[in-house]
C-alpha cells in the first residue's frame, strides 16, 4: 500500500498535466519508443567526441611528456657526469703542476688537498645544485679526503665515514693500476651494499673510465685522476632526478584536466545551441499533440531545423484546412443521422401496436431512407393480416365442426367399447366349449385304447379257449386209450391167472411127484437117501412156487379188481371230458361273440376318436380366430377411444387457436 | 395503342407523365394511390402500370404485390418511377416483382425507352 498509494498520488495530478504525460521523465517509462533510439543530442554528442579527441590526445602528451622527463633525466646525469669531469681535469692539472715543481710531494698531502678544495670550490662550486655531492677519496686508503656540497645542504645528511664509498674507491683504483676491467666489475657486483653498477667510457674522452652505481638512494659517478691515486665522486639522490619528470606529470595532468573541461563545455555549448532548437520545436509539436492547433514554430537554429520548422507550420496549417472540412462533413452527417433516426422513430411510432396484435396498422412511405424498410414491414404485415384471418376462419370452422361430431364420436366409440366387450365374452364361451372338446377328444381316445385293449385280451382269451379245447380234445383221446389199454391189462391179467392156476397144477403135481420119488428113495435104501434128499428140496419148492401162485393169483385178482375200477373211473372221466369239452365249445362260441361286438365298439371309438379330433382342431381354429376378432376389436376400440382423445384435442387446439387468433385486430 | 395506368400522389408528376405518355401515342389512365390503382387495373385491364413508390396508404410496390397476387394482374409489367435511388431500393423493388425501375426526375425519352424494353 504504501508503495503504491504515492504512485497514484502521483500519476493522477499528471495526468490533467499533458507536457508531463508527453514527456515520460521516469525511469518506469523506458519502454517509450522515444527513449529506445539512444540519448539525446547532448550524450550522443559527448558520447562520440569525447572518445575521439580526448583519448588520442592524452595518449600522445603522455608519449612526449614521458619522452621530455627522460631527456631531462639524461640532461641532469650528462651535467652531472660534466662536473666530475671538470673536477677530473682541474684536479689532474694542479696535481701535475705540483708535481712539475715539487716532485717529491705526496699527492695526499693534506695542504694540497686544501688547495684543490678552494679551486674546486671557487670555480665548481656554483655549479652544484640540489642534493649533489662532490668529494675526493684516496684511491689507497678509501679515505674521502674532502667533501664539496651546495651552500644550502645540511651536511649532517651527507655520509662522510662511509667505508663502502672508499672500499668501492680502493678496488676501482686497484683495477685501474691493474688495467684489469673485467675483474673490477665481477668483484665490485660482489658488494651487497651497492647496486646497478655499470663501467662506462667518458662521454668526453674515450680513455677515461666511469664508474656508475647506486648506493644508499643516491647515484654515484667514479671518476679516477690519472697518474694520482685519487677517484673523483659525485653523487645526487635518485629521487631529485624522478622529481623532475613528477613535475611535468602534474603540468600535463592539470592541461589535461582542463583541456577536458574545456572540450565537455564545448560539446554541451554546441549541443546546447544545436538541440535547443530543436526542443523548442518538440514542445511546439507537444501543444499540438495536446490539441492546441493555434500554435506556429519559430523559425530558427540551423537551415535544416528552420527548414524542419516551416513545413511544419504548412502542415499544421493543412490539418487545420482538413479539420474544418471534417467539421462541416461530421455536421451533415449528424444532420443526416438526426432526420434518419426521427424516420426510425416515426416507422416505430407507426408499427409499435402491431406488438399488441392490431395487424391493421401499416408504415407511411414518406421517409426517402426508410421508406424500403416501412414497405418490408407493410408487406410482413399484409402476409401476416392475411395468415391471421384464414387461420381465424379455419380455427372456427373446425371447432364448430367438431362440436356437432362430438356426440356421434361418443356413440361411437361407446358401440365399440360394447362390442368389444361382447367379442371378449363370446371369445370366453369358445373357449370354454373348446376345451370340452378337447377333452372329449381325449376321453374317446382313451375309450378307443381300451376297446383295443379289450379287443386283444378277447383275442387272446379266444386263443385260450383253442388251445384248452384242444388239450382236452386230446386228454379224451388219451382217456380213451388209457381205458382200452386197461381192459386190455384185465384181459391179460386173467390170462396171467390161467398160467397160475397152471402152475399150481404143476407145483401140485411136482409135490405129488416128490413124495412119491422120497417113497421110492426110501424103499431103494442107502442108495435112495441122496435122492430122498432130492425129493424133499423138490417138494419143498413144488410147496414154495404153490405159495408165490397163491401170492400172484391173489395179485393178479386185486389187479383185476383195480383195472375194473379204473375202468369204472375212466369211463366217468370219459363222460365228464365229453361234458366239458361241450362247455368249452360254448364258451368259445360266446367269445367270439364278445370278439366281434369288441370289435365294432373299437371302430366306433376309432370313429369318434377321430371326428373329435377334427372337432377340436376346428374348435381350435374357430377360438383362434375368436381371438383375432377380439383383438382386432380391441384395436379398434383402442383407435377409436384414440381418436376421441385426437378430436378433443383438436376441438381444444382449434379452441387455443381461435383464442390466440383473437388476440390480432385484423379489420 | 397500349394502354398504360399513372400512378402517383402528386398531381404535377402524374400530370407530367400522362403529358409524356399520351404524346407518345399511349393511352393514359390515372390514380393517385394503390387502392384505386387497383380498381382500375379491374376495370380496365391495362397493359403496364407505371407507379411512384412513397405514396400514402397502399405505396407502389403493395400495388405491386396485389397485381403479382392475382393471377389475372399477373403478367401486367409493373415500372417504379421514384426518387430512391439506391442500390437496397432496386434490389428490394425488383424482389417485388417491379419489371424496370426509373429515377426521378427523368426525361420523356428516357421513360418511353424504358416503357418501350419493358413491352417487348
Amino acid at each position: 500500500m504504501n508503495t503504491s498509494s504515492p504512485e497514484l498520488v502521483k500519476v493522477s495530478p499528471s495526468l490533467t498535466d499533458n507536457q508531463e504525460t508527453l514527456i515520460p521523465q521516469s525511469p518506469e517509462f523506458s519502454n517509450d519508443p522515444v527513449k529506445r533510439g539512444g540519448g539525446s543530442l547532448r550524450q550522443r554528442l559527448l558520447l562520440t567526441v569525447v572518445p575521439t579527441t580526448l583519448i588520442p590526445l592524452v595518449v600522445v602528451s603522455l608519449i612526449g611528456i614521458n619522452f621530455t622527463r627522460y631527456q631531462e633525466q639524461q640532461n641532469q646525469l650528462t651535467k652531472m657526469e660534466n662536473i666530475a669531469f671538470v673536477t677530473k681535469e682541474t684536479t689532474q692539472i694542479f696535481l701535475e703542476n705540483i708535481s712539475k715543481n715539487n716532485p717529491q710531494i705526496q699527492n695526499n698531502n693534506p695542504l694540497i688537498i686544501q688547495g684543490i678544495k678552494d679551486i674546486l670550490a671557487r670555480f665548481l662550486g656554483f655549479q652544484l645544485s640540489g642534493s649533489q655531492i662532490l668529494q675526493l677519496i684516496d684511491g689507497n686508503t678509501g679515505k674521502i679526503l674532502t667533501t664539496l656540497t651546495p651552500q644550502d645542504v645540511n651536511l649532517s645528511t651527507i655520509m662522510t665515514e662511509d667505508n663502502t664509498l672508499g672500499n668501492v674507491a680502493k678496488i676501482f683504483s686497484q683495477s685501474l693500476q691493474a688495467k684489469n676491467s673485467p675483474t673490477v666489475l665481477a668483484s665490485l657486483k660482489q658488494l651487497r651494499e651497492i647496486s646497478k653498477v655499470r663501467l662506462e667510457n667518458s662521454r668526453q674522452k674515450t680513455d677515461t673510465k666511469l664508474l656508475i652505481f647506486e648506493y644508499q638512494g643516491r647515484y654515484f659517478n667514479f671518476i679516477p685522476i690519472p697518474n694520482s691515486n685519487i677517484i673523483v665522486s659525485i653523487s645526487i639522490n635518485q629521487g631529485e632526478i624522478t622529481q623532475i619528470g613528477g613535475e611535468l606529470i602534474i603540468l600535463f595532468i592539470s592541461i589535461s584536466i582542463f583541456l577536458g573541461f574545456l572540450a565537455v563545455a564545448n560539446i554541451i555549448l554546441l549541443a546546447q545551441t544545436l538541440s535547443q532548437p530543436l526542443m523548442n520545436l518538440t514542445n511546439k509539436v507537444q501543444r499540438i499533440v495536446s490539441g492546441d492547433l493555434n500554435v506556429r514554430a519559430d523559425l530558427e537554429g540551423t537551415e535544416e531545423n528552420r527548414t524542419l520548422a516551416d513545413n511544419f507550420n504548412i502542415l499544421i496549417q493543412k490539418v487545420n484546412e482538413l479539420l474544418k472540412e471534417q467539421e462541416i462533413i461530421a455536421n451533415e452527417q449528424r444532420q443526416e443521422k438526426e432526420k434518419l433516426e426521427q424516420d426510425i422513430y416515426q416507422l416505430l411510432d407507426e408499427l409499435q401496436y402491431a406488438i399488441d396484435g392490431d395487424l391493421t396498422v401499416r408504415a407511411s412511405l414518406t421517409s426517402m431512407e426508410m421508406s424500403t424498410i416501412a414497405d418490408l414491414c407493410n408487406a410482413m404485415l399484409d402476409n401476416l393480416q392475411e395468415i391471421a384471418v384464414q387461420v381465424k376462419e379455419s380455427s372456427v370452422e373446425v371447432s364448430s365442426s367438431l362440436g356437432e361430431n362430438e356426440q356421434s364420436i361418443q356413440l361411437l366409440a361407446e358401440q365399440t367399447l360394447s362390442e368389444a366387450d361382447e367379442t371378449r365374452k363370446t371369445l370366453k364361451s369358445v373357449q370354454q366349449m373348446s376345451l370340452s372338446i378337447q377333452q372329449v377328444a381325449t376321453n374317446a381316445n382313451q375309450a378307443a385304447t381300451l376297446a383295443d385293449d379289450a379287443y386283444s385280451l378277447t383275442q387272446e382269451g379266444s386263443k385260450v379257449i383253442d388251445e384248452t379245447v384242444a388239450s382236452i380234445l386230446s386228454l379224451r383221446s388219451k382217456v380213451g386209450n388209457t381205458a382200452k389199454k386197461m381192459k386190455r391189462l384185465g384181459e391179460s391179467s386173467q390170462n396171467i391167472s390161467q398160467v397160475v392156476s397152471l402152475i399150481q397144477e404143476i407145483a401140485l403135481k411136482t409135490n405129488l411127484l416128490a413124495i412119491n420119488a422120497s417113497v421110492e428113495a426110501s424103499r431103494a435104501g442107502e442108495q435112495g437117501q441122496g435122492f430122498t434128499i432130492v425129493a424133499e428140496q423138490v417138494g419143498a419148492l413144488a410147496q414154495q412156487s404153490a405159495s408165490a401162485t397163491k401170492q400172484i393169483a391173489q395179485l393178479v385178482a386185486e389187479i383185476q379188481q383195480e383195472t375194473q375200477e379204473v375202468t369204472l373211473a375212466m369211463e366217468a372221466g370219459t363222460s365228464q371230458v365229453v361234458n366239458t369239452t361241450r362247455l368249452v365249445e360254448s364258451t368259445k362260441q360266446r367269445l367270439e361273440q364278445v370278439l366281434n361286438r369288441s370289435r365294432s365298439i373299437n371302430e366306433l371309438m376309432k370313429n369318434i376318436s377321430q371326428s373329435t379330433v377334427s372337432q377340436a382342431k376346428t374348435s381350435r381354429l374357430v377360438t383362434e380366430l375368436m381371438k383375432q376378432i377380439a383383438q382386432q376389436s380391441e384395436e379398434r376400440l383402442n383407435s377409436s377411444l384414440e381418436i376421441a382423445k385426437s378430436i378433443k384435442a383438436t376441438a381444444q387446439v382449434a379452441q387455443q387457436m381461435e383464442s390466440v387468433v383473437e388476440q390480432f385486430k385484423v379489420e | 395503342m397500349s394502354k398504360i395506368l399513372v400512378v402517383d400522389d402528386l398531381k404535377s408528376e402524374l400530370d407530367l407523365i400522362s403529358a409524356y405518355l399520351t404524346s407518345a401515342g399511349y393511352t393514359v389512365e390515372t390514380a393517385t394511390d394503390g387502392k384505386q390503382a387497383l380498381e382500375k387495373v379491374a376495370d380496365s385491364k391495362p397493359d403496364l402500370v407505371v407507379t411512384d413508390w412513397m405514396m400514402p396508404g397502399m405505396g407502389g410496390l403493395y400495388l405491386c404485390r396485389q397485381l403479382k397476387k392475382n393471377p389475372e394482374t399477373i403478367d401486367i409489367p409493373v415500372v417504379a418511377c421514384t426518387a430512391k435511388n439506391r442500390d437496397v431500393d432496386r434490389m428490394w423493388a425488383t424482389k417485388q416483382g417491379v419489371k424496370a425501375y426509373i429515377v426521378k426526375p427523368f426525361t420523356q425519352e428516357e421513360i418511353i425507352n424504358v416503357i418501350k424494353q419493358v413491352m417487348e
